[in-house]
């Protein structure tokens, strides 16, 4: 990749999250915004504490989950040779939501709600990757076996929300489940944000060799290369930040299956590309989703809501596009 | 290099206990040296593959060693192994979406370093090939759009890039048209020259008396190995196939040439 496209790839981000802390409800301008930042006494308590407590912590959140999935979306369509594996084939996203609701039930913190959520996901890939260890049969069996694993979670999130308290707790969780970025405070971030960055470094080093998940067995055995650590270094990464971002924000969709692909249509196949590509164009669609989603309306909608109605039409319009990126 | 299979046996493992095991192939003896070809011939279900993947390590040997240069290919770690050699498997439908040069260049992984990515000397090499094999001008197409012939001499490149000394090849000349089977069964010929040696799996025992130095027939009473020249021969050829065949030969341009034509099947074998 060229280093001109580096360059625009790690100001892309920046630059929107620097536009997005300035939009809101609440307009702040962006030179209010760096004074914030350099600690200016001329600032108003009010827009100190909406630009560093509120906007900050919720913003840097948008970036991590939003490269995180769509990174992790990447990987798994690497890693099954498949271009609509998503972050969730494998199961991480119900054993999370389940991990979550189960928290909310039991009237645990936040905290609590996040690494049981967190736990969960991936205990939900353990449980995918055993069920399908009775036979060799490579990534299709895994598949199956993780679609089997995430029906399980979901009827045990809906057997939670049949045990919730209809007036506190249900709503709770059901406004959870739906995915929303707000509310996020430097506790969540440190708890959730390392693994993301560091799933992100270790993938990012292996740009190049995941390319090598697309051949056949006896290909990928004959290129010497260690393929049971490559595989698992993949899994683990993919899996841990799809729990992480999860357990942060609740299940966010279509992020990590649609920029990937919008990705591929501008880079092609190379993964040496396509991963930072998609990390940081990942990063930058999520915090433009999520400031949209807290501004068009004084209700906040949930950001899962904004990605699935800007991803559906988007993916049709991918399938029909004249450079067919997608080959079914 | 020089390769070595000594009293080589392969049973899939796991039939019903106390049964007598089914052997795939038995007591397979075998020795090639460098810059020879060696053909593999075989009905269908003889084990032509199954011995191929046996010798790569991708499946264990009930029984007996393979040796390059006389260490056992069992004693080799990975890496060293597939430094030596190369594999070009059978080529299927051509799906993948990369492009030629993404793929010939995924044939350097054993030069680059786990967490790395391709050099510039990988880059290199990968131009060099394409050139040296003639498809350079299939460089930025993508291989799904690549014909059949096109893609095995993609596959071939990919193989070749990491300047192994044996090239292992799974039916190369399947499936191809006259011109590109010609290609194919030529590109041997040009790394004979440069001291690789090649195995190939083939369905054409033709193919077998113009361009192997030795041959190896499975799927008879025993194994069958030794100079194409002495061991292709109509009586093996009926043994192990069923088939009546005559073996001609004609001088042209001053060289001999051989060919097989099948008569009828004998309902022997």
């Amino acid at each position: 990749m060229k280093k001109r496209t580096y360059v625009i790839l790690i100001l892309l981000p920046i630059v929107t999250a620097l536009i997005c802390i300035c939009a809101g409800r609440m307009g702040i301008g962006p030179a209010d915004v760096f004074k914030t930042f350099f600690g200016s006494k001329e600032i108003s308590g009010n827009v100190r504490i909406t630009v560093m407590n509120i906007r900050l912590p919720r913003i840097l959140l948008g970036l991590l989950c939003g490269a995180g999935l769509s990174l992790a979306g990447c990987c798994f369509q690497g890693f099954f040779s498949n271009p609509l594996a998503t972050p969730d084939t494998m199961g991480v996203a119900g054993g999370a939501s389940f991990g979550a609701a189960l928290g909310l039930l039991l009237g645990f913190n936040m905290i609590g709600v996040q690494l049981l959520s967190f736990g969960m996901g991936i205990a939900a890939v353990f449980f995918t990757k055993a069920a399908a260890s009775g036979r060799d049969h490579g990534p299709a069996v895994l598949v199956i076996s993780g679609i089997m694993v995430g029906a399980l979670f979901s009827a045990l999130v809906s057997l939670v929300k049949f045990l919730a308290d209809a007036e506190s707790q249900l709503p709770a969780i059901t406004y959870w489940l739906m995915g929303s970025l707000s509310g996020t405070g430097y506790s969540k971030l440190a708890l959730g944000a390392p693994v993301i960055i560091v799933g992100i470094i270790i993938i990012f080093l292996l740009r190049w060799r995941i390319n090598l998940l697309a051949l056949s067995e006896d290909e990928l055995i004959a290129s010497g290369t260690n393929v049971k650590l490559l595989r698992s270094l993949v899994v683990i990464c993919a899996t841990a930040m799809t729990a992480s971002v999860i357990s942060m924000c609740g299940q966010v969709g279509w992020v990590g299956l649609i920029v990937p692909h919008m990705c591929r249509l501008i880079w092609g196949q190379d993964n040496a590309k396509l991963i930072p590509a998609s990390v940081s164009i990942g990063a930058a669609f999520m915090v433009a989703v999520d400031t949209l989603a807290r501004s068009v309306s004084a209700a906040e909608i949930p950001v899962s809501i904004l990605t699935a109605i800007v991803g559906a039409p988007f993916f049709i319009s991918l399938l029909n596009s004249k450079r067919r990126v997608i080959s079914l | 290099m020089k390769l070595k299979a000594e009293n080589v046996s392969f049973a899939y493992p796991g039939s019903s206990k106390g049964a007598e095991e089914r052997f795939i192939f038995k007591n397979v003896n075998l020795e090639l040296d460098a810059g020879k070809i060696l053909a593999i011939l075989g009905p269908n279900g003889s084990g032509k593959t199954t011995f191929l993947r046996c010798l790569m390590g991708m499946l264990k040997l009930s029984s007996g060693a393979c040796m390059i240069d006389d260490k056992p290919t069992s004693a080799m770690s990975t890496k060293e192994f597939w430094e030596k050699v190369s594999y070009v498997p059978q080529q299927r439908m051509a799906t993948s979406s990369f492009t030629v040069f993404e793929n010939v260049l995924l044939g350097r992984s054993g030069q680059i370093a786990f967490f790395g990515t391709p050099r510039k000397e990988d880059k290199e090499a990968a131009e060099k090939i394409l050139e040296e094999l003639g498809i350079i001008k299939f460089r930025d197409r993508r291989c799904n759009s690549l014909s059949g012939g096109e893609f095995q001499m993609v596959l071939i490149a990919k193989a070749l890039v990491s300047d192994p000394e044996l090239l292992i090849l799974d039916e190369p000349e399947s499936g191809l048209d006259f011109r590109n089977q010609l290609i194919v069964l030529n590109t041997m010929d040009k790394l004979k020259e440069k001291g690789i040696s090649c195995i190939f799996n083939t369905h054409y025992p033709k193919h077998a008396l113009q361009k192997a130095d030795c041959s190896l027939i499975l799927g008879g009473e025993k194994p069958i190995f030794g100079d194409t020249a002495e061991v292709v021969n109509a009586e093996n050829i009926e043994e192990v196939f069923g088939v009546r065949a005559v073996i001609n030969e004609m001088q042209v341009d001053g060289e001999t040439i051989k060919n097989i034509i099948p008569l009828y099947v004998t309902g022997k074998k």
